[in-house]
């Protein structure tokens, strides 16, 4: 029971219209200091959830489960820091590798009021809080004593006072000026039905370089949370597939330049998200080898470490130099202008007709390439049916909402799961190939050979379970029920 | 859950005042503690500044859980609720004498507040009666505060015997040395005396005190105007004792 005064002497007021019957004692009051703790997308508080520390005493709201606490001497900004609990799965499941920082504080004081009948006998408790000049009136019933607490309720309607509902973080979120963040890496699009080809190209790279340019503060300054790198280049690659899907809309000259340009900005960040993605395996990796075997994967990763240190000092100077920016200048000059550039076969089409015959075309080599995988097939047709299903999932992404039927998302959800083999497959083979990389770089011990050794062969092993899986994915997803849907949706 | 019982044959021996810091020392340490006065003269729940129905609800006290619930005041302390006693109450034997198992009604009653409460302090009444018998039966410990001079001595040996004719375990009786006033020569000679009878008295003792009386007086808990002084003290030894005794 929370209540928003309407003004700073609505208080007294209150103790007016009560007296006679009730005298309103303070008890105590203190002054304290409330944190509000999320990432950087505001994870937790978008899904309905609110991180509140005080002190060293972390609250963890949600809507529909009780509140856990967790206590900590030192903040933490990462789940993985504190230990296992309940407290710790359920923030995993909202932020996963985020880094938590303050995102919004209060200073607030607590006034502790006792409402008293004329024995002097407690018949209400009440919490004042002020903050952000405005008071919020806790309402704590005494058992046995509901009149007090429905006269001084209906004193509240008659002065206006405004009830709100959920937790005291919450309320205090709602009264201040804090804007809940609503990035995303699937920006809302909208483009218009009429929209030409390579205007919504142009439209759609834009939006995408701007969110990747959301991310360039946090590798900056919270390089930690490596989700910024992670966010930042698959903004990049989107961009780079869209130009390659739909090459034919600028003239040549131009699709080399965008090719060479963003292909540069993508190379800056690789090695650092190589080493980013190593290091956030180490658990994985410590857990596939036998106790025996793990005497040399420390040296590994301390090396890599050292590697991502240095890695990110070279990021940082890239982000921050004058190259970077007239690199990026430059890129979205390009996107731009479009209208000034010469027209080509393709530009000037309309996007629903090029969308359509660009997917049908995908789904078909897609089918192609697929049916043509049996176990004696290389490795490298498998990769390339990857590429394959990533152009595709590219369009129906970008311009699944285009196309203006509600099966879009199950053409999407079946591509997923085939997708979802054959990422995995590619990941063992591109692990296997860094860790084979690293073990022939320099002279290793025997511990770390041994321990390097082991893990390629378990990787490998893990590589071919997923390799005997891709011919059942892909004929669960070329079905006759998935083609029907194709035609559905691209004729 | 745990049930005391403040309980003496004799009246004026510090029943009540040892009701009221039991539970405030409870309540304090967390537990959710509910006090009920059983006593008609209500010295409890005058104590909490809580007002009596004028309703006489004696006769459903035994039988109806709903009803005892809905008469449970929240005290000004945290933690800490009371069932306000009524001059009514004195009627609790004839109610009690036409129900079945009537010497076991308070326990089945308290039984149905566990999942609310973790210590239920009962302030009974100075008499040895069919609900004496009920708290006998429903509590964990019956504490008896013991003046030690020969008058309260020969009602705490009574007691024993009763125990023993009605075949409760002796052991649930907790007595203490209650008033105590070191000085006085016929006060020494009691408790060695006591002692020597019965070796199983409760360390702590509670000292003749005018901060207990100033108890009525302040309408509060010793420790809500004295705690600063010698009496909280023994009061909290005395806490200690029943809470490790009863491995709370």
């Amino acid at each position: 029971m929370q209540w928003i005064l309407p003004q700073s002497d609505s208080l007294a007021k209150l103790a007016d219209a009560l007296a006679g019957k009730y005298h309103l004692n303070s008890e105590s009051s203190q002054a304290e200091h409330l944190l509000i703790v999320d990432d950087f997308v505001n994870h937790i508080i978008r899904s309905g959830c609110l991180l509140v520390r005080q002190g060293e005493t972390y609250q963890l709201y949600s809507e529909e489960a009780e509140t856990l606490e967790f206590s900590s001497k030192k903040p933490f900004h990462f789940a993985a820091d504190i230990a296992e609990s309940e407290f710790r799965q359920r923030l995993r499941s909202l932020i996963s590798v985020r880094k938590l920082d303050a995102v919004q504080e209060f200073d607030l004081q607590r006034q502790f009021l006792t409402l008293r009948n004329t024995d002097d006998k407690a018949v209400l408790k009440m919490e004042l809080l002020t903050t952000l000049n405005r008071q919020i009136l806790l309402l704590k019933p005494v058992r046995g004593y509901e009149k007090a607490l429905k006269q001084i309720t209906m004193q509240l309607i008659a002065m206006k006072a405004e009830s709100c509902e959920g937790n005291l973080p919450q309320v205090l979120l709602t009264l201040s000026d804090y804007q809940i963040s609503n990035y995303s890496l699937r920006p809302q699009l909208n483009l218009p039905q009429d929209i030409l080809a390579r205007d919504a190209v142009a439209e759609i790279s834009l939006t995408m370089l701007s969110v990747a340019r959301q991310n360039e503060m946090g590798i900056l300054h919270h390089c930690e949370d490596t989700e910024y790198l992670h966010d930042y280049r698959v903004c990049l690659r989107k961009v780079r597939s869209l130009v390659s899907l739909l090459k034919g809309v600028f003239p040549q000259a131009v699709f080399l330049e965008l090719k060479k340009r963003l292909g540069l900005l993508a190379g800056k960040t690789n090695k650092l998200r190589d080493l980013d993605v190593y290091l956030l395996k180490q658990d994985d990796y410590q857990a596939r080898l036998p106790d025996n075997l793990r005497d040399g994967l420390p040296a590994m990763f301390s090396d890599f470490s050292l590697q991502q240190k240095r890695a990110r000092r070279a990021v940082k100077t890239w982000l921050q130099s004058e190259a970077y920016a007239s690199e990026m200048n430059a890129i979205t000059g390009i996107f731009r202008d479009v209208g000034t550039l010469p027209e080509t076969e393709l530009s000037h089409q309309s996007l629903q007709t090029l969308i359509k015959k660009k997917s049908r075309k995908c789904f078909r080599k897609i089918g192609e390439m697929g049916v043509l995988i049996a176990p004696e097939t290389e490795d490298e047709e498998v990769h390339e049916l990857r590429k394959e299903c990533k152009k595709f999932r590219y369009l129906l992404d970008f311009f699944g909402p285009l196309l203006q039927h509600d099966k879009v998302p199950e053409m999407a959800a079946r591509l997923r799961k085939l997708q979802n083999t054959l990422g995995k497959f590619n990941d063992y083979s591109v692990q296997q190939d860094a860790l084979m990389q690293y073990l022939e770089a320099g002279k290793r011990g025997d511990d770390l050979a041994k321990s390097i050794g082991a893990l390629i062969l378990i990787l490998a092993q893990a590589q071919q379970l997923q390799r005997e899986k891709v011919e059942l994915r892909f004929a669960d997803f070329y079905s006759p029920e998935t083609k029907a849907l194709a035609d559905q949706l691209f004729q | 859950m745990k049930v005391i019982a403040c309980y003496s044959f004799k009246g004026g021996v510090g029943k009540t005042s040892t009701a009221i810091n039991m539970a405030w020392f409870a309540a304090d340490s967390g537990q959710r503690t509910l006090l009920i006065d059983l006593d008609p003269q209500g010295a409890s729940t005058y104590c909490f500044r809580i007002k009596s129905k004028k309703q006489d609800w004696s006769d459903q006290f035994f039988s109806n859980h709903k009803t005892l619930v809905k008469h449970i005041k929240g005290s000004d302390f945290d933690n800490l609720d009371l069932v306000p006693a009524q001059l009514s109450f004195r009627q609790f034997d004839i109610a009690l004498s036409d129900m079945k198992k009537a010497d076991k009604r308070l326990r089945r009653l308290l039984r149905s507040l566990r999942p609310y409460y973790d210590c239920i302090i009962l302030d009974c009444p100075p008499s040895i009666s069919l609900l004496s018998e009920n708290v006998f039966n429903a509590a964990d410990m019956v504490l008896v505060p013991v003046i030690p001079n020969a008058l309260s001595e020969r009602p705490l040996y009574q007691l024993y015997d009763f125990f023993d004719s009605k075949d409760i375990p002796v052991k649930r009786i907790m007595p203490f040395f209650s008033m105590v006033q070191a000085q006085k020569r016929v006060h020494i000679d009691a408790m060695q005396r006591i002692k020597a009878n019965r070796p199983k008295m409760l360390k702590s003792r509670i000292p003749f005190s005018s901060d207990v009386e100033k108890m009525s007086e302040y309408r509060a808990p010793i420790a809500e105007f004295a705690a600063s002084k010698p009496v909280f003290s023994h009061y909290n030894n005395l806490w200690s004792e029943v809470r490790q005794k009863l491995k709370v």
